[in-house]
């Protein structure tokens, strides 16, 4: 059924803003809604009885009694007194790590976080794509600064083309360091030079050859790679930051 | 510039203006000579400053029911409001250093609003019976013993059917409401105390007094009275 237009008024009441009205108890109106809202209190019967509802209890809402007796005695005691003067050490500690400390702690936290997180899951992921030879190949480079082996997630690890391809990475072949890259990948472990333990302690690309993925699955239990270890101190870290954040908010 | 030698003799007023001690904008000093209330509070809270619960308790004593008014008003469970109203002397004490002048009412009103919205958070993730408390009408402000016995109880009731009210329309509008009608906060102070924009408070605030009429429509003889 239409809406009937209200007896004053040219346009029916259900066409009235009547969130509009609502302004009729604030105590400084902006001056342009209250012309508008004059002219609806004027115009349409309806909006004037919704005007005059919503003064009267604006009335009755200032009208509230300012106090109620409170259902106990909020006085501290002395053992409160004492603990809470007690934290007052631990929270001027805390302070530079709360909500009104340190501007951008809060996004730095989030930060180291979500890197250690994704470092995590790039060292973890590659067991389920390419095996866990490539995980050692990815230590292996990291540690000794080889060129990140974009090729380390296929599936033929086993192979001497994947393992030539891990070790010194599809872009490094058309390059002149390329065979001393895979040299050095494939050398043992005593002639790394790089004094990196994590690389030396690695099983080479020799053993991969020999002993398959699966050897090296149980060689990878010995040495954790350096970005598993740079990804576990940046979480680390994170979580640390967030931890304190919270305690600071607690103790606040 | 108005300092300057060349406009000293031809704005001499203004220079004497510029020149006059400024104002030092001290809202203790202010304040105290005027309000009775302010003096005492000051002096009950440099007291508690040194060291002297007592001098806060007098305080916590002036206060509590002030404040939990305020508070009931927007956590409408009496226990809740109770421990939040409790919660809030207890950062005021903690921080009674963080005092930075002005009206101590004021600032314990905004620790206690604080405190309040922290406990409808906490409401919020772990939502219980819908305030049972209202149901119990006895928690109603003792009647003023000089009124007409009909003029209080229609007070009362009332006071009983806004409570009501209040407690069923949506936190944020019972927030926004309680403290600019009841209160008498302004938009600008709602806004940071809620940190939400003005034209969010302005729209909770109409909303809010709409779906209040809609749930008096029916009790709207007691406001006419």
């Amino acid at each position: 059924m239409p809406a009937e237009p209200s007896p004053r008024s040219a346009t029916p009441h259900t066409t009235h803003d009547v969130v509009l009205l609502a302004a009729v108890g604030d105590r400084d109106p902006d001056p342009a809604s209250r012309a508008t809202v004059e002219r609806m209190i004027a115009d349409c019967h309806e909006c004037a009885a919704i005007a005059e509802d919503l003064r009267l209890l604006a009335i009755g809402l200032a009208d509230l009694p300012p106090s109620l007796p409170a259902p106990r005695d909020m006085r501290l005691t002395e053992a409160d007194a004492a603990r809470l003067r007690r934290g007052g050490v631990w929270r001027a500690i805390l302070r530079p790590f709360g909500a009104t400390g340190l501007p951008g702690l809060r996004p730095l936290a989030g930060a180291l976080t979500a890197l250690g997180l994704a470092g995590l899951l790039m060292t973890t992921i590659p067991l389920g794509l390419g095996g866990s030879a490539a995980l050692t190949e990815i230590g292996k480079n990291f540690g000794a600064g080889g060129a990140y082996p974009a090729a380390s997630a296929a599936p033929a690890v086993a192979s001497s083309q994947s393992t030539n391809d891990s070790a010194g990475g599809p872009g490094e072949q058309s390059s002149p360091e390329s065979p001393r890259a895979a040299e050095t990948a494939a050398a043992p472990p005593a002639s790394d030079n790089h004094g990196n333990a994590g690389a030396s302690a690695a099983p080479t690309a020799s053993d991969l050859r020999a002993n398959g993925p699966e050897s090296t699955a149980g060689g990878t239990g010995s040495s954790i790679p350096p970005v598993t270890v740079i990804s576990i101190v940046l979480l680390g870290g994170g979580l640390g930051l967030l931890a304190l954040r919270l305690l600071a908010g607690r103790l606040a | 510039m108005l300092d300057s030698p060349s406009l000293g003799p031809a704005i001499p007023g203004l220079i004497a203006v510029r020149r006059a001690p400024p104002a030092v904008e001290d809202p203790r000093a202010t304040t105290v000579a005027d309000d009775p209330v302010q003096r005492r509070d000051l002096i009950l809270l440099e007291r508690a400053m040194a060291g002297d619960l007592d001098a806060f308790n007098d305080l916590v004593v002036c206060y509590q029911d002030r404040l939990f008014a305020l508070v009931v008003r927007m956590v409408p469970d009496r226990d809740q409001a109770a421990d939040a109203v409790q919660e809030a002397f207890l950062h005021a004490f903690r921080h009674l250093a963080g005092f930075r002048g002005g009206l101590v009412r004021s600032w314990l009103s905004k620790i206690a609003v604080n405190a309040a919205m922290d406990a409808q958070r906490f409401r919020k993730r772990r939502p219980a019976d819908p305030y049972p408390e209202l149901e119990d009408e006895s928690w109603q402000p003792p009647a003023d013993a000089s009124a007409d016995p009909v003029t209080s109880s229609l007070a009362a009731e009332r006071h009983a059917a806004i409570n009501h009210a209040l407690a069923a329309i949506t936190t944020d509008q019972r927030t926004a409401i309680v403290l600019y009608d009841v209160e008498g906060y302004d938009y600008g102070e709602i806004a940071r105390l809620t940190g939400v924009s003005l034209g969010t408070v302005k729209s909770r605030i109409h909303r809010g007094r709409l779906a209040l009429r809609d749930l008096l429509a029916d009790r709207m003889e007691l406001f006419r009275g």
